[in-house]
């Protein structure tokens, strides 16, 4: 029942976000047909699946927006910004009641009453339009009551795998759930096969249904109450009048089916007969939900069927829910494999067998395959993560009586899951500074010759072998001298140091630092900024910032594709091996006595007149030291320090997998990881900003 | 015989099969008092229609009693009311 649960839960949530977006683009009122029938069908699916675990309430609330939203769709009523509005409002409180309902909790008070005022207010809506579009209800009644008849009686044949019980769901709800959406007509239950009770094993399921349905339900419709259970009932769903198919359900079935339909007055003897083929209405296929009968259908419909599923089908393909860890155990495997493989490489380079090496670079390469496709695995799209922020601007501009144009572009640029995981938390912070700091009211804005209206941009795109995001607006820009003077009152940074425009900006990512004038609830408070700072380090990323008066500012964060391998330039100080990025390194040199230099006892390193601070890692990490060997120095850079890092020996760059080092090491300054080379040897990942980071308050 | 619980559900059927079959063993008419039991699910009604199987094969009577109305709503709604006779 949990894992159903689980589902619905999900499902439900995936609705919600879908008629949350489609009221965002429709906030100002929609005749937009696509978008109505999103929020239309979001509604509608959580009334079904709250129907099927008999969560009542849900289904009666949902039932009225229901009913409104079908107004809409046809054109009665007009979904205006009021609706939307009010819409928005039933969005979040039906998120509220299915997360009480899957967590098994009692409403509570207040969301009682919210659900009462909230269910009041959609029905005035109601009653307006009752008034209004009485007359045309009354045609689509006399309509229906001529359909009735022939085309709203459906038959459902419905057997389940032996093992249904397990699935928690229990058959009598789900005919209650159809006798909320249409009529149970006749059920015969089909009980020959139940053995007595000498022979019964209870646990299993024997029994089965027959049983005509009306309704004007579509049968995607009904098909849709199965959607949980699809894979554990055996289900054909066509109408009351295709004889055709009732003939072929009475031949496939094992028990006598014909009789017992008979029997129960379900069908006539004459509906079995073989002349009444006129009856046939070839255009109401049979669908069949479950995989394991296409025999059973002619070829024809088998045809129709699939034309009909198609984009279900493309839907389905993208929408395989799996759990990551999962995924992860491939990338841990894959990244052994690799290290396996590198083994098998030196081992065939020590032998000279040419043949083992031949083999082993085939294997290489198709490891490299299939490692890219593994970690395509994690990659995702950042537009569902960005979405969500349209919400958030929404609000926070509305808060702040601000009028402002979110624009997203390069929704579509792929990112590595974790990362987007990560990232939500410090673009929310980014993006309210944007507005709150940033933007003007629009007032001000109109006195500067600006559009009262702002505008905030997100952008996403990829970057020589990295992700660029990008928070950009058209507000007032960051004010550099308040921006100092607060920073020199925090004891940020001291007064007598000189500092570019650019490394001012950044002080904005530094511990209690906010310039807003005044703390709102939105931001200002000067915590945040500097754990946004520490959430992109985390991600191995950097921010820059970019700011003109009057023009705006842009945040620049620049990401890693994935988390778990880098490309990484092996070196080796005294007996150890440790990885640097690649990416931070700027160059390497060998290290002569002309370069070194000393200032105030502390060495430093002079390259082409530039005096960097030089960091001996053998020293640093108690390695052992070997004199007479070339001395090398690797320079890495990072945001705006530069720093030399003495080692032994250079091997050069190679693909990294990280993995993480036991909790013993978690405080060895400078060590983010560690990695398993080709021969076995473990290598130590320096963390640069980290090793700077220590490095320059040891210095201090 | 009384079932005892309010429950007649998956928990309850592999318990009360064991009762059934002492019950046909031991009595000319088996007669289910359902006046306890208000929450009945599919398993239940299977094994109640598998007991009256077992009733008619021996020629002993079957009945059911004291059903309250939402658990004879269970046995309409799923078409068993007329095979169970009730």
């Amino acid at each position: 029942m949990q894992e159903e649960l689980s589902l619905f839960y999900e499902d439900a949530t995936e609705q919600l976000q879908i008629m949350e977006n489609a009221l965002l683009d429709a906030k100002d009122g929609t005749e937009d047909m696509d978008k109505i029938g999103e929020i239309f069908r979001a509604m509608h699916t959580i009334k079904g699946t709250a129907g099927m675990f008999e969560f009542d309430s849900i289904v009666s609330f949902t039932h009225i927006a229901e009913n409104i939203l079908d107004d809409v769709r046809s054109g009665n009523t007009k979904l205006d910004s009021n609706l939307s509005t009010l819409f928005m409002e039933v969005k979040d409180n039906t998120l509220q009641m299915v997360e009480c309902c899957v967590k098994e909790q009692e409403f509570p008070n207040e969301l009682n009453l919210q659900t009462f005022d909230l269910s009041k207010q959609l029905s005035s809506f109601l009653e307006q339009e009752d008034e209004t579009t009485i007359e045309v209800n009354i045609q689509d009644e006399t309509q229906n009551i001529d359909s009735v008849k022939n085309d709203d009686l459906w038959h459902i044949s419905l057997r389940f795998d032996e093992d249904f019980f397990n699935s928690g769901m229990d058959t009598i709800s789900i005919f209650r759930f159809f006798n909320k959406m249409g009529e149970i007509q006749i059920n015969t239950a089909i009980t020959e096969t139940i053995p007595n009770i000498e022979n019964i094993d209870c646990l299993k399921t024997y029994i089965g249904f027959e049983f005509d349905f009306e309704s004007t339900c579509s049968k995607d419709e009904i098909l849709e109450i199965f959607e949980f259970v699809e894979d554990d009932v055996e289900l054909e769903v066509f109408k009351h009048s295709d004889t055709k198919t009732l003939k072929e359900l009475v031949e496939k079935k094992e028990e006598n089916i014909k009789e017992i339909l008979i029997e129960s007055g379900a069908f006539d003897e004459s509906s079995f007969q073989e002349n009444i083929e006129t009856k046939v209405e070839p255009k109401k296929e049979l669908v069949v939900a479950t995989s394991t009968l296409p025999e059973t259908t002619t070829e024809k419909t088998v045809a129709k069927t699939e034309v009909k599923n198609e984009p279900e089908v493309t839907n389905k393909s993208f929408s395989l829910r799996v759990d990551s860890s999962k995924v992860d155990l491939l990338i841990n495997k894959m990244g052994e494999m690799v290290i396996q493989n590198a083994k098998l490489m030196q081992l065939a380079e020590q032998n000279a067998n040419e043949d083992l090496e031949e083999v082993s670079e085939g294997m290489s390469s198709l490891l490299e395959e299939i490692r890219e496709a593994v970690m395509n695995i994690r990659m995702v799209q950042v537009k569902d993560s960005f979405v969500k922020f349209k919400r958030i601007v929404n609000d926070t501009a509305k808060k702040l009586g601000k009028d402002i144009e979110f624009i997203i572009e390069g929704a579509e640029t792929e990112l590595d899951k974790s990362v987007v995981e990560k990232l939500s938390d410090p673009l929310v912070h980014m993006l309210r500074n944007s507005i709150d700091h940033g933007v003007e009211m629009p007032d001000i804005r109109e006195q500067k010759g600006k559009n009262p209206k702002g505008t905030v941009y997100l952008r996403a795109f990829p970057d020589s072998g990295s992700i660029i995001i990008e928070i950009e607006d058209d507000g007032a820009g960051i004010n550099k001298d308040v921006v100092l003077k607060k920073a020199i009152e925090n004891n940020v940074v001291s007064e007598n140091v000189r500092l570019t425009d650019k490394e001012i900006y950044k002080l904005i990512f530094e511990a209690g630092l906010s310039t807003a004038q005044e703390v709102s609830d939105i931001s200002g408070r000067g915590v945040g900024m500097d754990v946004v700072k520490r959430n992109i380090q985390d991600l191995r990323g950097t921010i820059d910032v970019n700011s003109a008066t009057n023009k705006g500012s842009k945040i620049t964060i620049r990401l890693p594709l994935t988390l778990a391998i880098i490309d990484g330039f092996l070196v080796q100080a005294g007996n150890t091996k440790y990885i640097i990025p690649l990416d931070l390194i700027s160059e390497c040199m060998e290290l002569t006595d002309e370069y070194k230099t000393t200032i105030d006892g502390a060495s430093t390193i002079n390259v082409r007149g530039d005096v960097l601070p030089l960091l001996d890692i053998r020293t640093f990490y108690n390695e052992e030291i070997y004199e007479n060997i070339r001395r090398n120095v690797v320079i890495v850079k990072y945001g705006n320090y530069k720093v030399g890092l003495q080692v032994d020996e250079l091997y050069g760059s190679q693909q990294t997998v990280i993995k993480p080092l036991g909790d013993i090491f978690e405080n060895i300054p400078g060590i983010s990881g560690g990695s398993i080379l080709g021969t076995g040897e473990v290598a130590l990942i320096f963390d640069i900003p980290k090793l700077l980071e220590y490095r320059i308050k040891q210095g201090e | 015989m009384e079932l005892q619980n309010n429950n007649f559900t998956i928990y309850e059927v592999e318990k009360l099969k064991e009762d059934f079959i002492n019950e046909i063993n031991n009595e000319k008419e088996v007669v289910v008092d359902f006046k306890n039991i208000t929450k009945i699910d599919m398993s239940a009604i299977q094994l109640l229609i598998s007991l009256k199987k077992s009733c008619d094969e021996k020629n002993k009577t079957f009945e059911i009693k004291n059903i309250k109305e939402e658990v004879l709503d269970s046995f309409e709604i799923t078409g068993t009311a007329y095979i169970l006779g009730v």
